[in-house]
């Protein structure tokens, strides 16, 4: 199979990412944080070894600021219930994940929404015009898992610390991948163990900056405090109640080593050119459409659509007739598809990863022609 | 020199302490503080060297870490016994 699907989820995993989610199960085990046998020990120290190496990979003086998270969705839905009070004002960018939105949506939030750039990002220098002395947060996806197009955080950030209001950064497409400094940023950060940072699913990641305490999601055991019938203030327990996916947070451990070892930037620089390749090729068949082809910062996920051909219908073709893995519809982001102006007919979304090769991008280019022609 | 346990919040400050103890070579135990120590319940402590303790209050401070007592601990017949240093 050729996979091109890693917006959705990376694989393959390096296999020391296996072999770790292996071992733990097999030689560990134990409940971190819950005992103080050897077993037990062994658990906490994995879960801790792998907040501190999230913490340095991700410019955090603190580990502690780091939680761990089952996934984004997750991680957004901490930060966004946590500080929005019902009915209160957020400001989101264009090109939002269900993710970011449907919490929202649940708390009757109203919400206003940045209008999208020339270039096919969100146009983050509209923030100003639509600040209300009651806004709450302010919602920026770093990179849309719909294009690849990259949001200018940096500035996201720096208005809204001089505006004095939180900001929310939704990292799933771009951590492991592009630079991040959480600290710097002073933003809280949401982002997947899944994707780029190449762990097993069910882990990510929750960065609270340490002005913010955001009331948890969920309460319970945390193996603290334990007389108190009150959530522990501490980090990262506030946050962290029941037991933690410590086989899957070996993973995440090991796949953050893989890329430390690598250089994020080699990775980043072998999918930039896999997406310039995409593009380049997707481009020269004349029925096809690229979603912001010269958008001027990506990542490696491209979308297009095929002149009067369901984006569907492309996919299975795709899926069946040559083994392609890629996903068509709406990507969990018809805020994005609304912006671009495929809510009608969603898109087919390619997302070549580290362990793709160019031989198998031009065998999926030979296939969208083959289908398109066909 | 005797050995002494530190009581903190939870595992994750523990381990962080932990670290920063080793990374300046001394040695250290996290373990479940004693009950009839533990303050609000179930928590962990450090089992460490006396002759650490400065290093491991600076290193508290730099972290922002609570530290919720300090015990000198002694092995008898009968288990350990603790006794308040701070």
């Amino acid at each position: 199979m050729i996979y091109l699907d890693n917006a959705a989820t990376s694989f393959p995993k390096p296999s020391n990412v296996c072999s770790a989610v292996y071992k733990y199960m097999t030689s560990c085990g134990a409940n971190a944080g819950r005992s103080s046998h050897k077993m037990a020990r062994r658990a906490m120290e994995v879960v801790w070894d792998c907040r501190d190496e999230l913490a340095q990979f991700f410019g955090v003086q603190n580990p502690q600021n780091i939680v761990f998270v089952t996934n984004t969705t997750h991680a957004l839905n901490t930060a966004v219930l946590g500080m929005v009070p019902p009915g209160g004002h957020v400001i989101v960018s264009c090109l939002e994940h269900n993710s970011s939105v449907r919490p929202l949506y649940k708390i009757h939030a109203e919400v206003s929404v940045l209008p999208l750039s020339e270039d096919g990002s969100c146009n983050i220098a509209a923030l100003p015009e639509h600040i209300r002395p009651d806004t709450k947060l302010v919602i920026i996806n770093h990179a849309s898992n719909v294009s690849g197009v990259v949001n200018d955080i940096s500035l996201a950030a720096s208005l809204c610390k001089s505006y004095r209001i939180p900001l929310l950064i939704d990292a799933a497409q771009t951590a492991g991948i592009l630079p991040l400094s959480f600290d710097t940023l002073g933003a809280f950060v949401a982002f997947p163990g899944h994707k780029s940072l190449l762990g097993p699913q069910g882990t990510g990641g929750l960065y609270i900056p340490p002005i913010y305490s955001p009331a948890p999601l969920m309460c319970g055991g945390t193996g603290s405090n334990s007389e108190s019938l009150e959530q522990p203030q501490i980090l990262p327990d506030y946050y962290e109640s029941g037991t933690q996916n410590v086989p899957a947070i070996a993973g995440l451990l090991e796949g953050i080593r893989y890329i430390r070892r690598k250089g994020r930037d080699l990775i980043y620089a072998h999918e930039a050119a896999l997406a310039g390749q995409i593009i380049d090729g997707l481009k020269r068949i004349p029925q096809v459409s690229v979603l912001c082809p010269d958008a001027p910062q990506r990542v490696a996920t491209v979308s297009f659509t095929v002149w009067q051909r369901d984006t569907s219908e492309i996919c299975e073709r795709l899926d069946e007739e040559y083994d392609i893995a890629c996903r068509a519809g709406l990507h969990c982001a018809p805020l994005a598809h609304r912006s671009y102006h495929t809510l009608e007919t969603g898109t087919v979304r390619v997302s070549p990863g580290y362990f793709t090769t160019t031989r198998e991008i031009d065998t999926f280019l030979n296939a969208v022609e083959h289908i398109v022609s066909h | 020199m005797f050995q002494v346990i530190v009581l903190l919040s939870s595992a994750t400050t523990a381990l962080r302490l932990k670290k920063s103890l080793a990374d300046k070579g001394f040695s250290s135990y996290v373990i479940q503080t004693p009950k009839h120590l533990a303050i609000g319940g179930c928590g962990y402590s450090l089992r460490t060297s006396y002759n650490c303790l400065n290093f491991l209050y600076q290193e508290a401070r730099r972290m922002d870490v609570r530290i919720k007592g300090v015990y000198q601990e002694t092995e008898t017949e009968k288990g350990y016994e603790y006794t308040r240093l701070s």
